[in-house]
């Protein structure tokens, strides 16, 4: 289990700040959820935690991510190593535009893991995201044929399947079915202990059902970072108490 | 660990593979440009560029090579604004009347397949259809095989600057009760600065077309002096003045080079200052 | 006419083969030389350039479209030819030469089919540089953000977007740029030698269908057929780069319903 934490974290777009001074620890092996209006950045915090934010051309960020201590975005640092190391999964699920069993082995064969063993390895894996039954005679038929549901399902066990050390999910059931969306959820509760989750949601009742920490942010500023019983049952900022009475946001 | 290290080399070696094609492009493209302005600014005079050959030019005698300038400047006028007439309304009814149509779609594949046809192939066809009809190479023929060679050009990419007009000008337009007619001058006007790239663009290219030119234009030592008379171009003059053994001859063809790579290097830098200020105009 | 090997118009022999293969040499030799060095380059633009050097490097690159073939063959005549007749052609022709004939320096002048790809090949470099660019561009941002997040290295990440997503169009991108090539004329007409033989080595002359269309089209046309000759060849022309057109258009059709 690996400790994550941010120091004093700024993001621009185009000279516009997104992200202004955030400073964040992620308790190791339990779930932090994210919560806050849109566009307050919290997809950006996410996608600076594993260095996929300075892909962007239009794009500065300054400050420090510390995995076990050591900053990521120190010069020495291995980006590859990085984002493997700390998985994110996207907003939107994107399968990779081949079979089924190449989306979640894919991973693994870069990385040189499963020598031998790949197909055992997919099939944890997509046993693991409750995919298995629904997928195991077509896994040669291409991932786009999969449903919404099913390909945030899929790209789970993708990130999964390269074996990372932290979870970043950014709004992971925003765009499924509330039946898959709990089953997903239940995946998520069943990592508590096993991976540092760090979850961003726009949905209050899920992080009540699922997080240990919230954080509230606010254009682009942390407001209150609290553990969830605290957090929901007596939030200290007047921002936080008025956005939980669904007065803003 | 061993692993890692050779992803991280493969990276490496093609990342450096791609910038040293990259480069080399660019290096060989630089060379192109300076070989051209070195060598013909060495044969380049105020004489060439104010006088037609005379009697001896091809023998390294006196003269220029302004009949080939003028006969360039109408033959791609001429084509541009004959090419212009035929493809700005097509383009406009097209979008006005039948936007997706399968007439729209039929047109766009042959003009595009058009575009694609060699130049000679246009030049041959030509000179076949002047035998037929008893024209002889003249600066008419010229025009009328050049307008086809970039009607394509001109259409397409026009058509493709009048797709990028709002949608809504549309809706609104037909909204307010205006009829498609007027509908069409507003899509006209909306788009004249488009217009302008798009003949910028045909103009460039089809000053610079020779291979259409070689039996259709014809080849003359005087200035452009009618329609029904041939007329020089300079691509065509210098492909003559290299193939003549003379030294002092062959510096004027690389002056005439200089002087047309000048002329599309300007044409092609308009164009793109203007599409940059559609740009400006289309998105805010 | 088309599988004749012999070029006599005063005997009335029209034979075509030397010209088609003329052709077919000169646009070989273009695209070995050019489809890799242009796809790798249209992939770096698309990939690997910040936005500020795409402003830069993109409308340079339309610059050279525009460029005419005639300059192309005056730059041929200036700098290839003489690099052929002083430095590749003895070089090549002492080592490889002296194995295989294809690469034998049997013509000291210069004016050969190697002359003519090398100038065809930095012709249409830009063209294929700008197709493949605009088909990377047009691959979706999410894909590589997916690959990257898995631990991708950046060039793991572009040979799947060419694989998955650019390969129909790399593939149009040659089709189009052969179909330039073979109906290219000036340029190549000004250094390819122009003798009418199937070339043997790629030092040797050799004379494509459209040189033979420029040089000849309109004159001598005392001699019977010729007319008929010199059409035959510019609608050999004609068919050859239209099938070549229309299966690019093809293949990007298909690529696009796939998509
Ligand atoms: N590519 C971009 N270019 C410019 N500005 C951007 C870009 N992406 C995001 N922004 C801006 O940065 C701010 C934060 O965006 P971000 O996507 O992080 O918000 P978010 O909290 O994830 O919102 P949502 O809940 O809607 O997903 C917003 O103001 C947004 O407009
Ligand atoms: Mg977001």
């Amino acid at each position: 289990m690996r400790s994550l934490s941010v120091r004093n974290l700024n993001v621009w777009y185009n000279g516009q700040p997104a992200l202004k001074n955030v400073s964040i620890d992620f308790p190791s092996g339990q779930i932090t959820a994210i919560i806050g209006p849109s566009g307050c950045g919290k997809s950006t915090l996410l996608k600076s935690l594993n260095r996929l934010q300075e892909t962007n051309d239009q794009t500065k960020v300054n400050g420090q991510v510390l995995l076990d201590g050591a900053n990521i975005y120190d010069a020495r640092m291995d980006v590859t190593e990085v984002r493997t190391r700390i998985g994110l999964l996207a907003q939107k699920p994107f399968p990779l535009p081949m079979s089924i069993y190449d989306n979640v082995a894919y991973g693994p064969r870069i990385h040189g893991l499963a020598k031998g063993n790949l197909p055992e390895k997919v099939q944890t894996h997509l046993q693991a995201v409750g995919l298995w039954d629904e997928v195991q005679d077509r896994l040669k038929a291409p991932a786009v044929g999969l449903s919404v549901g099913q390909q945030q399902r899929l790209c789970l066990a993708r990130t999964l399947a390269v074996e990372p050390e932290i979870l970043l999910c950014d709004e992971s059931t925003a765009s499924l079915d509330p039946i898959s969306a709990r089953g997903v959820e239940e995946l998520l509760r069943s990592l508590r202990g096993h991976y540092t989750v760090v979850m961003v949601t726009h949905d209050i009742d899920q992080a009540k059902r699922l997080a240990d920490h919230v954080v509230f942010m606010w254009l682009g500023e942390l407001v209150e970072h609290a553990p969830a019983a605290q957090f929901f049952n007596a939030p200290s900022h007047p921002l936080t108490q008025q956005y939980l009475a669904r007065e803003i946001g | 660990m061993n692993r890692q290290k050779m992803r991280k080399l493969e990276e490496t070696f093609f990342t450096w593979l791609m910038r040293f094609c990259l480069i080399g492009a660019g290096a060989i493209l630089t060379i192109i440009l300076w070989v051209i302005a070195s060598r013909g600014l060495q044969g380049l005079s105020w004489e060439i560029l104010t006088q037609p050959p005379e009697g001896s030019f091809y023998l390294g005698g006196g003269g220029g090579i302004l009949n080939a300038i003028m006969g360039s400047l109408y033959l791609a006028t001429g084509a541009t604004i004959l090419a212009s007439f035929i493809a700005a309304p097509v383009v406009l009814f097209m979008h006005v009347y039948a936007p997706h149509s399968k007439f729209a779609h039929g047109l766009r594949l042959a003009l595009d397949i058009m575009w694609g046809i060699p130049s000679i192939v246009y030049g041959a066809f030509g000179f076949a259809i002047m035998v037929a009809i008893g024209l002889r190479a003249s600066l008419l023929a010229g025009i009328l095989t050049l307008t086809l060679v970039i009607i394509p050009i001109l259409a397409r990419t026009y058509d493709e600057i009048v797709a990028m007009a709002p949608r809504d000008l549309r809706d609104v337009t037909l909204a307010l009760g205006s009829t498609r007619l007027e509908y069409l001058g507003v899509l006209l006007r909306q788009t004249l600065p488009g217009l302008l790239t798009a003949l910028l663009l045909a103009f460039g290219r089809a000053i610079g077309d020779a291979a259409a030119m070689l039996f259709t234009a014809g080849y003359t030592d005087n200035m452009p002096d009618g329609l029904l008379r041939p007329v020089a171009s300079l691509p065509v003059a210098v492909f003559f003045q290299l193939s003549t053994p003379f030294p002092a001859v062959q510096a004027r063809a690389y002056a005439s080079a200089l002087v047309l790579t000048t002329i599309i290097l300007v044409v092609s830098l308009l164009a793109q200052w203007t599409m940059r200020r559609l740009g400006r105009h289309v998105i805010r | 006419m088309l599988t004749g090997d012999v070029w006599h118009p005063q005997d009335g022999l029209f034979g075509f083969a030397p010209f088609i293969a003329g052709s077919v040499a000169v646009t070989a030799v273009a695209m070995a030389l050019t489809i890799i060095p242009g796809v790798l380059s249209g992939i770096y633009l698309a990939e690997y350039t910040t936005n500020r050097a795409r402003a830069i490097l993109k409308p340079m690159l339309d610059l050279l479209v525009g460029i005419p073939s005639v300059i192309f063959g005056v730059w041929g005549i200036l700098v290839i030819i003489p690099l052929i007749r002083e430095q590749i052609g003895p070089l090549i022709g002492a080592t490889l030469g002296q194995t295989f004939p294809l690469f034998a320096f049997t013509n000291p002048s210069g004016y050969s089919v190697l002359a003519a790809g090398m100038v065809l090949a930095v012709m249409v470099f830009p063209l294929i540089v700008a197709v493949v660019d605009e088909i990377m561009r047009s691959a979706p941002r999410e894909m590589r953000e997916a690959l990257l997040s898995l631990g991708a290295t950046k060039w793991e990440t572009t040979k799947c977007v060419v694989r998955r997503c650019g390969m129909t169009g790399v593939l149009a991108a040659i089709v189009l740029a052969f179909s330039r090539a073979f109906g290219e004329t000036l340029a190549v007409l000004m250094v390819v030698g122009n003798v009418p033989q199937v070339p043997q080595s790629i030092f040797a002359p050799a004379y494509p269908l459209p040189a033979l269309i420029a040089n000849n089209y309109g004159e001598m046309m005392s001699v019977p057929m010729y007319e008929s000759a010199m059409m035959g060849a510019a609608l050999l022309l004609l068919v050859v780069v239209m099938v070549f057109n229309i299966t690019a258009r093809a293949i990007v059709v298909r690529m696009n319903k796939g998509a």
